[in-house]
């Protein structure tokens, strides 16, 4: 099981201007103790199509981890709007908060976004040239998505053992279940 | 959840178009649970735990069977001839056809013969008739004028002779006036009669031939009626042909589709309960695993919740002994009165823990039979997929007979459909042998020959619990089918996920047929070495016979192969956990025997009534090979429990005997009491 569960995030200052800064109040717990650092990122995807136009908001390392329970609050910038495409600025996207150990990411919880402008005439009438200074952010904090992947917390420990690709439920043979086992034809000498 | 968030971006994003908006929603969607745009273009509609499209694992499953270089050795001139082999037996094929024709040929030489004997025979009764007619005439005549010897004397003389022989017939008249009197007066009396008898006769028999005539003209006529009937008949029977077999594949096809929607239906629902394949995300690595349904985890969470309360009464009872030893001190009368509540107590907790420890073993039952279950679903989703990846599921007709069904599996090099014979009417199992593009020539025309051996092998095997060989034939440059018996029971692999541990009873029945077959296959002039005996090569047909099958590693046991055995020349092929010590040996070539097989049913019958192989059941091929697992089977173990009779485990013992020189061949072990049934069990 993984070495660190988020126990609870809170969204501060939800809804906000788009030119406020984040502020995440993260929970979690360690039930191992880690020898290296825990990084956190907020990550905002300003395109749907493009993965380039993310922008990493703010990187954060914390460590080492102990065993217990940890809190602490995360700041970040707002997105830089020149770095978004100007249709992809008012509508809605997604924000990303991850957290990796050993450049390896086990956890990541997902918001959707809505960026719209707070006026409601400004909504009817958009003008050509988005006035970023009037748009406001609301992010959908209580319908977050956590993915969580599995890693190897503790590579030092097995380090003399062939690494098992992860599975929670191996076959009998530690195999995956829908794997296809193939085999060489025999080598002919005369028969 | 995304609907709804739809309805609300929607009234709220006026710059949006609502068209792009699902799709956009579905991608920002792929992205929060860690997906790049690339896989998030492939998601059909909202589904988020999305199951990945079989071509990119498809790709996957072919790298993995790309094998490596084969070290084959064969020059060029084997490779001409092994093709010219294969022409040699499409010229036979040929030849079998020519015979055929010419056996309809000479049917129609007969009937040719027949007729022309018929006319012959008419003209030479035409022939006798009319000899006899001139005959008779001639006689007449002769008759009618006169004397019978006047007549012959006078035609063939001349006439001075006549005269001569006139004066000669005077005298003797003159001679014998009286007798020639009475000579003359009787003769013309005879011949008078005679005469007439003939006349008659003559009558009948032009009446009679003119009766046959008739008859004849009759029947040739209905000759002639009853053959362009038959043509008829034959041109209509051309024309139905077709569209019988047409009528009959496509009946077959429609059959064929409705089971691959009942399969795939019956796949979802289950899928819904048992679980599913999911996929997990390891970095920048994508890796299928098994995520259980939701009746595991209802059943791993009622688990849990009984440990707890377990664990909650346990705590209760403790606490209990503790106050009752600190009641111990207190007074006399309290003491008396408390024991009796304090026993009740403790027989209370007692009994709820008996109770829950009851319930907790109902919940591993039926966590085990969802496991069966769930095995059994693997294996469907994995026939599915193979089905739905393959080059021959569009339903095809092969060499004009042979129409493919369904999937029934897919092994190493081949996969195996279900199929319907068109001109013998029967069902079949064609085995697809595919050759991979890419693979260098020899290791192609190595695994022709290979393929070709288990063919030759195969095709002569005629046996109750043997698969029969049916058909080979090309289908193109890669790809060539070997047509099956079909056996539409289960195979033992099947049977025994299903069933891991057998009765004795039933188990014995079963290796007793499958050593029939091993009799018949070393009783034969050529021996031969099946090599692969495990459970996925034994299936049953719809009465429950056990047949041996998949000759593909089969060895043929030359005349002059010593008491000792023959080489092994394909060494490091084969499933390790069935092959006995013999087979990994290094430093020499080993010998090998039908000994090998009388392991491996050893190895079979072990696992059919334990449930699990006696040596190396837990381990991978590569691991037994690299920790010389089988070269350490020297000692076979048995479990306390099932309890099984002391004759199985002797026989068990005497099958899996470590060294080959004392162990025995197919041929001793069958004289072994414990495979007849001549003693009940």
């Amino acid at each position: 099981m993984s070495a660190v569960n988020i126990t609870n995030v809170t969204v501060l200052d939800n809804p906000a201007s788009f030119l406020t800064p984040f502020q995440f109040e993260i929970s979690y717990e360690c039930l191992t103790a880690l020898k290296d650092d825990l990084e956190w990122k907020l990550i905002y995807v300003g395109s749907a199509e493009d993965e380039t136009y993310d922008q990493l908001l703010e990187s954060v390392l914390v460590g080492p981890v102990n065993v217990g329970n940890y809190r602490f609050v995360l700041q970040a910038d707002p997105p830089d709007p020149s770095k978004i495409r100007e249709e992809d600025i008012i509508g809605v996207t997604v924000l990303l908060l991850t957290c990796s150990y050993l450049g390896q990411e086990f956890i990541r919880v997902g918001y959707y976004v809505n960026n719209d402008y707070d006026d409601e005439q400004l909504r009817e009438e958009p003008p050509p040239k988005v006035l970023i200074d009037r748009v406001q952010r609301n992010i959908l904090s209580d319908k977050p998505r956590v993915t969580k992947f599995p890693i190897n917390f503790h590579p030092e420990n097995n380090e003399n053992e062939e690494q098992l690709p992860p599975s929670e439920h191996p076959s009998e043979t530690g195999e995956d279940p829908l794997a296809v086992v193939d085999r060489d034809p025999p080598d002919e000498k005369d028969s | 959840m995304s609907d709804d968030m739809l309805i609300h971006f929607s009234s709220n994003s006026s710059n949006q178009s609502d068209q792009s908006l699902p799709t956009k929603i579905a991608k920002l969607e792929a992205r929060m649970v860690g997906k790049g745009s690339s896989t998030a273009a492939q998601q059909s509609g909202w589904s988020s735990a999305s199951v990945p499209s079989a071509g990119k694992f498809g790709g996957a499953a072919e790298n993995l069977a790309e094998p490596s270089t084969s070290s084959d050795s064969d020059d060029d001139n084997g490779g001409k001839f092994l093709i010219q082999a294969n022409t040699q037996k499409r010229q036979k094929l040929q030849e079998d056809g020519s015979a055929s024709v010419f056996e309809c040929v000479e049917v129609v030489t007969d009937g040719r013969q027949t007729s022309l004997e018929a006319v012959e025979t008419k003209n030479n009764i035409d022939v006798n008739r009319k000899k006899h007619g001139r005959g008779r005439g001639s006689s007449g005549s002769g008759r009618g004028r006169g004397s019978r010897v006047t007549d012959q004397t006078k035609t063939p003389i001349s006439p001075p002779t006549v005269l001569a022989s006139n004066g000669h017939i005077e005298n003797v008249y003159h001679k014998d006036g009286r007798l020639s009197d009475q000579f003359h007066s009787d003769n013309s009396a005879s011949l008078e009669e005679d005469v007439a008898s003939l006349q008659a006769k003559v009558v009948a028999l032009e009446e009679e031939l003119r009766k046959s005539k008739q008859e004849t003209a009759d029947y040739q006529n209905l000759y002639r009626q009853l053959e362009k009937e038959l043509k008829e008949l034959n041109d209509h029977e051309q024309k139905m042909k077709p569209k019988r077999m047409k009528i009959i594949s496509d009946l077959l096809i429609s059959v064929s589709k409705a089971e691959r929607q009942e399969a795939r239906l019956k796949v979802r629902q289950d899928s819904l309960r048992l679980g599913n394949v999911g996929v997990i995300r390891a970095g920048t690595v994508i890796s299928e695993t098994w995520e259980d349904g939701q009746a595991l985890k209802d059943l791993n969470a009622q688990l849990k919740q009984l440990i707890e309360t377990k664990e909650a009464i346990e705590r209760q009872r403790k606490l209990l002994k503790k106050k009752q030893s600190d009641k111990g001190d207190g007074t006399a009368d309290a003491e008396a009165g408390l024991p009796e509540d304090i026993l009740i107590h403790d027989e209370i907790y007692k009994s709820r823990l008996a109770s829950l420890k009851r319930e907790e073993e109902n919940i591993l039952r039926e966590r085990e039979r969802y496991e069966i279950e769930k095995g059994r679903l693997i294996r469907e989703m994995k026939r599915i997929r193979d089905e739905d990846g393959s080059r021959f599921n569009n339903f095809q007709i092969l060499n004009h007979r042979y129409a493919l069904l369904n999937l029934l599996g897919k092994g190493g090099f081949s996969e195996v459909y279900k199929a319907f014979d068109l001109v013998e009417h029967r069902y079949v199992a064609c085995k697809l042998h595919g050759l991979n593009a890419q693979w260098s020539e020899e290791k192609k025309q190595s695994y022709i020959r290979h393929a070709i051996r288990e063919y030759n092998i195969h095709k002569t095997l005629v046996h109750r619990h043997i698969v029969r060989l049916w058909d080979i034939f090309e289908i193109d440059q890669n790809t060539f089918c070997t047509v099956l018996e079909y056996c539409s029971g289960k195979d033992l692999d099947a049977v025994l996920k299903a069933t891991p541990i057998l009765p004795e009873r039933e188990a014995k029945v079963i290796i007793v047929q499958i050593f029939q077959g091993l009799i018949y296959m070393n009783k034969r002039a050529q021996k031969i070495i099946h090599y692969d005996l495990k459970p996925g090569n034994v299936l049953f047909d719809e009465l429950g016979v056990a047949k041996v099958t998949d000759f593909g590693l089969s060895k043929i046991v030359e005349d002059d192969v010593g008491s000792q055995g023959m080489e092994l020349t394909s060494q490091g092929a084969g499933t390790y956990w069935y092959l006995p010590p013999e087979c990994f040996e290094l430093s020499k070539t080993p010998l090998i025997s039908s000994k090998v097989d009388v392991w491996s049913a050893g190895i079979l019958y072990y696992q059919i009534l334990f449930g699990r192989r006696p040596f190396g059941h837990d381990q991978t091929q590569e691991r037994i090979l690299r920790e010389d697992t089988i070269i350490k089977a020297r000692k076979v173990e048995f479990p306390s429990r099932p309890t099984i009779s002391n004759e199985a485990k002797d026989f068990i013992r005497r099958c899996l005997t470590y060294n080959q020189a004392e162990r025995p061949d197919v041929l001793t072990i069958a004289q072994d009491p414990y495979l007849t049934f001549s003693k009940k069990l």
